[in-house]
């Protein structure tokens, strides 16, 4: 295997060898302690502009599974890890995560002191970092990495350009496409929903044309600051009609829908160890989450909201509901995958919702 | 033939969109009291003031009453009005306030109308409104639920069991027939 | 003011070590205590182990020695007035006491509840038949399983679900493990036995799952029924192989998020359905063709697997258990380590490395024993190791086992194996199993070959390939830097590198340090994975950019630990280690620990001020020496290594213990222990001893009484060192004779520490240091005692000979008078 450099904003360099595709790259460097799934890590399009770090220290080993796919192009920018698992034969015919990731263009970096990086990143918060072939001036790559600019138009580059069905016999649901994790989709079909992903531009009016019994807004890459005004607009008229179920990014939306701000993180948070307590209930559950921002808990108006989740680590708003219209988001990845099950039960709360409360 | 038609985790969950509904429908829950139907309607009536006070941090009242002795099917009306049985829903001031009875299944009807009896004995709320973990039709009087766990059709040989964990020691609505 | 009388508690301990329960109990028992005891709970703790640390402790506990039996038991719940019995210490030893004594109605009667379990679920869990129920009642697969009264009906199952099938007696009288049965034949066979050691006259008899993966997930869940994952770990070998006999990998390396999760949801559930108030480890069998699981095991209390979770993840499971059988909640308990945020015990850990358990054996003692593995565990320790990488923790594990059985792999490089004994080896799996499949390897077997002749996964030979392809490097290139760096990631160890390169492990090390300029690097054992700063005390090597470890400042002591439970020192050698460390510390040191033994008395947190998680080689006790530059160095038994590094120039403190208690060959009738420092004798007592036992008090005759004061303290003028000393005495009719004369042997320490009312390690240990110790004479103690040594045979399917040798034994046990 090649060596290969993984060179840091703050000027560090990390010396490994390369696996997936041979591409220089350039973004925000972010880590995720999942144990398990990095299949559906990598391919999760919150990853638009960035690059993974693993904390388990093997990956690769399942090969790619057909049916752990979040997206079908992944937009991340790079895989850092310890140790990728070179299995040269697939197992179960599956595909490698090696060949895998070389056919969908994005480079890997193995053999990183890993722990030495995520306790750097937890340091430094999130920041720019490259992978780049061996090189006699490090001095000019690194110049290179400073003047890179990454969009911030990350939601119009994912977000699917036309609508497309997922066909079921069951309710009929709108998801809006902010750069939907297929979780989501896997879920409602379970549930033998009638699916139509709508792109991140829909308007009120064209989902209501679809007359759906309930709308989810979903998960997607970047800052919520950044999206455009009409979709908090779209949100605003939609939840005061149809019940509504926004995830991820979605919820960040709704959160501005509903007058909140929303603070960036000092280093973003991506794992599945947290516990979150449910308000409600009064429980304890676990599930992924992937964030870089945050609801400002002084900003929720507790006139209109109900604060229904917490992050019983960090304090972090995790989940939202109106107090007027059925309509309620959840910061972190309630589909499960990867990550702990006991969320889905959410979507039986959205399914339930849409059977008392569904038609306008 | 026993079919579950409710596990634990469905009962939670129709219990949490009950509350919610309850939020989104009263603008506020300072004026509301919970009236649980004896015996298991109390029991899920105390459940949803757990719930509210997690969500709102307000205690609601809630109120027990027992309609054994209101049913105009089962006992004749110069017994009723002696009983004490209902003393602590005496001790709850209902006026003005928005009542929501509770009843772990709605059938004919009949119960309601019997709770409704009661409660206008003791007071005149501005209210009342009704909450059931599970509605399974075949209603006699003009009544419906205004919050609904889950809607069983059933037929009038079946019967549906609701078992809370207070007393039953597990959550779990079967049908039998 | 008037107080509450504050209830009673009694924990049940596990009795003696033996094939299948090494020091993790006592281990478990130590932090509950100590729990306990801090929040002033009234306690005590039974138990027939003569091992015991727990008469040591500074804790408020009252010491009861007796038989584990529910007549005893009860006994002592109506003398002590006990309230609650906490059962969830003593592994399945104190579950089946609990349910003999739910049976007997005692626990009503005296109006006792158990804590942590309830009986109801004790009562589930010994009976596989209501144990399905409840599977089936939370949707959880089960195994078909029935249980039979008659043969017959066995036969008929069986036929039904088809062969192979297991059999376990119902409350059975001994210890005993499933057997398989691969057709009518060994099932008529196997019956019988069964049926007579069933009090009940009921065997369970369910369908085989061989060939399963199997995986065990440790979870907690306090009484509020909050509950979280604490690890998942997976077994190399198939089902088939007992799970204490293969080497198994935390976090799990070959299942798909989907299947982790299916697992990690069913362990949830079903400690949420079983109220489990603490730690619970299922087991499950996972196929590998569909990913569907059973559930093949619901240990609620701390055993092997929670004990390896714990040092795995560096999650503190039994602190955390402690305070929730203590009344706390989950959301209420911190984790001391966490430098940021809340610090909840509710984060479930994360692991940034690879964790192996790998089993060590004691086949050399037990020549006569068969070494396949089966269902019956066999192994008489066990290692661990972490790496940053699967082949670094494996191979670590590899060179962290006893110098006999590296001589094993050595031997095997060059074997005479013929291939029909590699076939063998390979379809039925024996002890040291993984030196055999590289060997296979290495004369070119495919990775798919194996995997379809052992059941084990694919995974697992790409990554023993991998290492035979850096050995194949290592021999081609002698003295590379870039290939050694390359071999050093994944795990060598320099005396594997000097074997291959044929040299000695000094060259390769000087040649590393001065040359190539690789170095180990130290990563704390922590349960966040980086995402938090947090003070841990436990550290591992790898070779990589960042080193955390700090090196130790004030006056430190490195002592070097036992390593794996073996036969001969067995659990008194941590007994002694875990005496040792107090001593030093009491003596102003603090204490840097070398251990690997993931049952280990010593691991308890708090005890160590540093603990180096690592094998115990010359290798890596060179590198901590020169990491740590300790001011002393201490040891107890390790003969070979401390030779090694004392050649290499090493200051070592050796512990003087005997290795071996008396010699059985010695007609021998009493024992007295002294102390002699600096001309200063000390008598402290006289033991009865015979062919098998030692006991208080003696039978002697007056004669032979009067003799003992003059006779012994004649012999100490003979000892020149300063000491603790066994004095062996022979009656001669009526004239005492001294046998000889050696320094205490380790085996009978504890059980002369405690008869005696002493601290020998202690002692020992003071004497080592200081040159001196300061002698306070105490009475000896005035119950009867004997203790006789515990042993594998059994296990092993041999019948103990004649005069069995002390050296063999795994255990030792308190008997009743």
């Amino acid at each position: 295997m090649a060596d290969r450099y993984l060179i840091l904003e703050d000027g560090s360099v990390f010396k490994g060898k390369a696996f997936g595709s041979r591409a220089t790259t350039f973004g925000e460097v972010v880590f995720n302690t999942v144990m398990t799934g990095y299949q559906q890590v990598i391919t999760n399009q919150i990853y638009h502009n960035q690059i993974i770090v693993f904390s388990q220290p093997t990956i690769g080993a399942v090969g790619i599974d057909r049916s752990s796919y979040e997206s079908v192009d992944p937009t991340c920018k790079g895989v850092i890890v310890r140790d990728v698992a070179a299995v040269s034969i697939n197992r179960r015919r599956r595909l490698s995560l090696d060949e895998y990731l070389k056919r969908q263009n994005i480079p890997g970096i193995s053999g990183i002191d890993t722990r030495a990086l995520i306790k750097k990143l937890r340091s430094t918060g999130t920041i720019k970092g490259s992978i780049i072939d061996p090189v006699n001036d490090l001095e000019h790559a690194f110049d290179q990495l400073r003047a890179i600019v990454l969009t911030n138009q990350q939601v119009n580059q994912v977000s699917t350009p036309k609508a497309f069905p997922n066909p079921g016999n069951g309710k009929n649901v709108v998801v809006v496409d902010l750069g939907l994790k297929y979780g989501i989709l896997r879920q409602l079909s379970q549930r033998d929903c009638n699916v139509t992903v709508l792109p991140y531009s829909a308007t009120a009016d064209s989902i209501f044309s679809l007359d759906p019994d309930g709308v989810i807004i979903s998960t997607g890459p970047g800052n919520p600051n950044d999206l455009p005004a009409q979709v908090i607009e779209m949100i605003q008229t939609v939840q005061r009609n149809i019940p509504l179920f926004a995830i991820g990014l979605g919820h960040e939306a709704f959160a501005i829908a509903n007058g909140c701000s929303i603070n960036e993180l000092s280093s973003e948070h991506h794992g599945s160890n947290h516990p979150i307590l449910s308000v409600i209930t009064d429980e304890i559950m676990y599930a992924s989450h992937g964030q870089g921002f945050t609801v400002d808990p002084e900003s929720v108006d507790r006139n209109d909201l109900i604060v229904t989740h917490y992050d019983l680590i960090d304090r972090s708003v995790q989940g939202l509901r109106h107090r007027d219209f059925p309509a309620f988001s959840v910061q972190f990845f309630p589909d499960s995958s990867p990550g702990p099950n006991e969320a889905t039960e959410l979507f039986d709360e959205f399914m339930e919702m849409m059977t008392t409360r569904g038609g306008r | 033939m026993e079919k579950e038609i409710m596990d634990a985790m469905a009962m939670k969950r129709a219990l949490t969109r009950i509350t919610y509904e309850i939020i989104e429908r009263n603008k506020g829950v300072e004026d509301i009291v919970l009236i649980g139907i004896k015996t298991r309607g109390v029991f899920i009536a105390r459940r949803i003031a757990e719930r509210l006070k997690q969500l709102e941090n307000f205690d609601i009242p809630v109120g027990e009453l027992d309609i054994a002795e209101y049913r105009d099917d089962q006992k004749s009306s110069a017994e009723k009005r002696s009983s004490e049985a209902n003393s602590s829903l005496a001790r709850l001031d209902l006026k003005d306030r928005k009542v929501i009875l509770i009843d772990d299944v709605l059938y004919t009807g009949r119960t309601i109308r019997a709770a409704m009896d009661a409660i206008m004995d003791i007071n005149r709320p501005a209210q009342i409104s009704l909450a059931v973990l599970v509605d399974r039709g075949h209603r006699e009087l003009p009544i419906r639920a205004d919050f609904v766990g889950k809607n069983i059709p059933t037929a009038q040989n079946e019967k549906i069991n609701v078992s809370v964990r207070e007393i039953d020691g597990e959550d779990v609505v079967l049908l039998t027939n | 003011m008037a107080r509450i009388r504050s209830k009673k508690i009694l924990i049940i301990g596990a009795g003696p070590t033996q094939v299948g329960r090494d020091t993790e109990s006592e281990a478990a028992a130590i932090q509950i205590i100590k729990n306990f005891a801090e929040a002033g709970r009234n306690l005590y703790y039974v138990t027939n182990d003569a091992n015991s640390i727990i008469p040591q402790l500074k804790y408020d506990v009252e010491f009861l020695v007796d038989d584990l039996t529910v007549n005893s038991l009860i006994q002592i719940l109506r003398e002590n007035d006990i309230d609650i019995i906490l059962p969830v210490v003593g592994n399945t030893v104190a579950l089946q006491l609990c349910e003999q004594l739910n049976e007997s109605e005692v626990l009503k009667e005296l109006n006792i509840r158990t804590m942590g379990v309830t009986t109801t679920t004790i009562h589930n869990i010994n009976n596989p038949e209501l144990m399905n129920k409840v599977l089936r009642h939370i949707k959880e697969p089960t195994i078909p399983t029935t249980v039979v009264e008659t043969a017959n009906s066995a036969i008929k199952f069986a036929k039904r679900v088809g062969f192979p099938v297991l059999i376990k007696p119902i409350a059975s009288l001994t210890k005993t493990n499933r057997i398989k049965c691969d057709n009518e034949h060994q099932l008529v066979e196997m019956l019988e036995p069964a049926f007579k050691v069933s009090t009940t006259n009921q065997i369970a008899v369910e369908k085989s799952v061989v060939g399963y993966k199997e995986v065990e997930m440790t979870v907690i869940r306090d009484a509020e029924g909050s509950k979280l994952l604490i690890n998942g770990a997976e077994n190399f070998n198939p089902i088939g192989v007992h799970s204490g006999d293969s080497i198994i990998f935390s976090p799990t390396q070959t299942l798909t998020d989907i299947e982790f999760q299916s697992l990690r949801t069913a362990a949830l559930k079903i400690a949420e359905v079983l109220k489990i108030k603490g730690v619970c480890h299922v087991q499950f069998a996972l196929d590998p063709t569909d990913g569907k699981h059973f559930v093949t095991r619901v240990n609620p209390f701390f055993d092997r697997t929670s004990a390896f979770a714990a040092r795995a993840t560096g999650y503190p499971i039994a602190n955390v258990v402690s305070k929730i059988l203590l009344g706390q909640s989950l959301r209420e308990i911190e984790l001391s380590g966490v430098q940021k945020h809340d610090s909840l015990a509710l984060i479930e850990p994360a692991m940034d490395h690879v964790a192996v358990r790998f089993p060590t054996w004691s086949f050399a003692s037990f020549k006569n024993a068969d070494q396949e593995l089966n269902t019956k565990m066999k192994s008489t320790g066990a290692v661990m190791s972490f790496g940053r990488s699967a082949e670094e923790a494996l191979q670590k594990a590899i060179r962290s086992v006893d110098s006999t059985t590296t001589a094993e792999q050595a031997a095997l490089d060059e074997s005479e194996l013929s291939e029909a004994q590699l076939i063998n080896v390979l379809i039925h799996a024996r002890a040291g199993e993984v030196y055999y499949l590289l060997e296979a390897l290495r004369r070119g077997y495919t990775v798919d070959e194996l995997a379809e002749m052992t059941h084990i996964d694919a995974f697992y030979f790409y990554k023993l390939r991998h290492l035979v392809k850096l050995e194949r490097q290592l021999r081609e290139h002698h003295f590379d830097a870039d290939v050694l760096k390359e071999a050093k990631y994944f795990g060598f160890g320099d005396t594997q590198i000097a074997h291959l390169w044929e040299v000695r492990s000094d060259q390769v090390r000087e040649f590393r340090i001065k040359q190539a300029k690789v170095f180990a690097t130290y990563k704390g054992v922590e349960p966040t994975a980086g995402e938090f700063p947090y003070l841990t005390n436990t550290y591992y090597s790898t070779f990589e950019d960042e080193d955390e470890a700090i090196r130790t400042v004030g006056k430190k002591i490195l002592v070097l630990g036992t390593a794996n439970s073996q036969v001969g020192t067995n659990s008194a050698a941590e007994y002694t280690t875990f005496q040792t460390i107090k001593r030093c510390q009491d003596l102003g040191y603090k204490v840097i620990l070398i251990n690997n033994n993931p049952n280990a008395l010593t691991f308890v947190p708090d005890l160590a001020d540093k603990v180096y998680l690592e094998p115990l080689t010359v290798e890596n006790c060179l590198n901590i020496i020169h990491q740590e530059k300790p001011d002393k160095i201490v040891a107890q038994g390790k003969w070979e290594i401390v030779s090694q590094l004392v050649l290499r120039g090493v200051e070592i403190d050796q512990l003087p213990l005997s290795r071996t208690t008396r010699s059985e060959n010695i007609d021998a009738d009493y024992m007295a222990v002294v102390s002699e420092i600096n001309g200063q004798a000390n008598l402290f007592g006289i033991i009865g001893i015979n062919d098998e036992n030692m006991f208080v008090p003696i039978e002697a005759s007056p004669k032979i009484k009067r003799q003992f004061k003059a006779v012994v303290m004649e012999e100490c003028k003979n000892l020149t060192a300063n000491g603790i000393y066994s004095i062996i005495l022979r009656k001669n009719d009526d004239l005492l004779e001294v046998s000889s004369s050696v320094p205490m042997a380790i085996q009978d320490l504890p059980f002369l520490s405690y008869v005696l009312n002493q601290d020998f390690a202690g002692m020992i240990t003071e004497i080592i240091l200081t040159g001196a110790f300061q002698i306070k004479n105490y009475p000896m103690m005035g119950a009867k005692y004997r203790y006789a040594h515990v042993y594998p045979y059994d296990q092993f399917g041999i019948k103990q000979p004649q005069n069995t040798p002390f050296s063999l034994a795994i255990g030792a046990k308190f008997l009743s008078n």
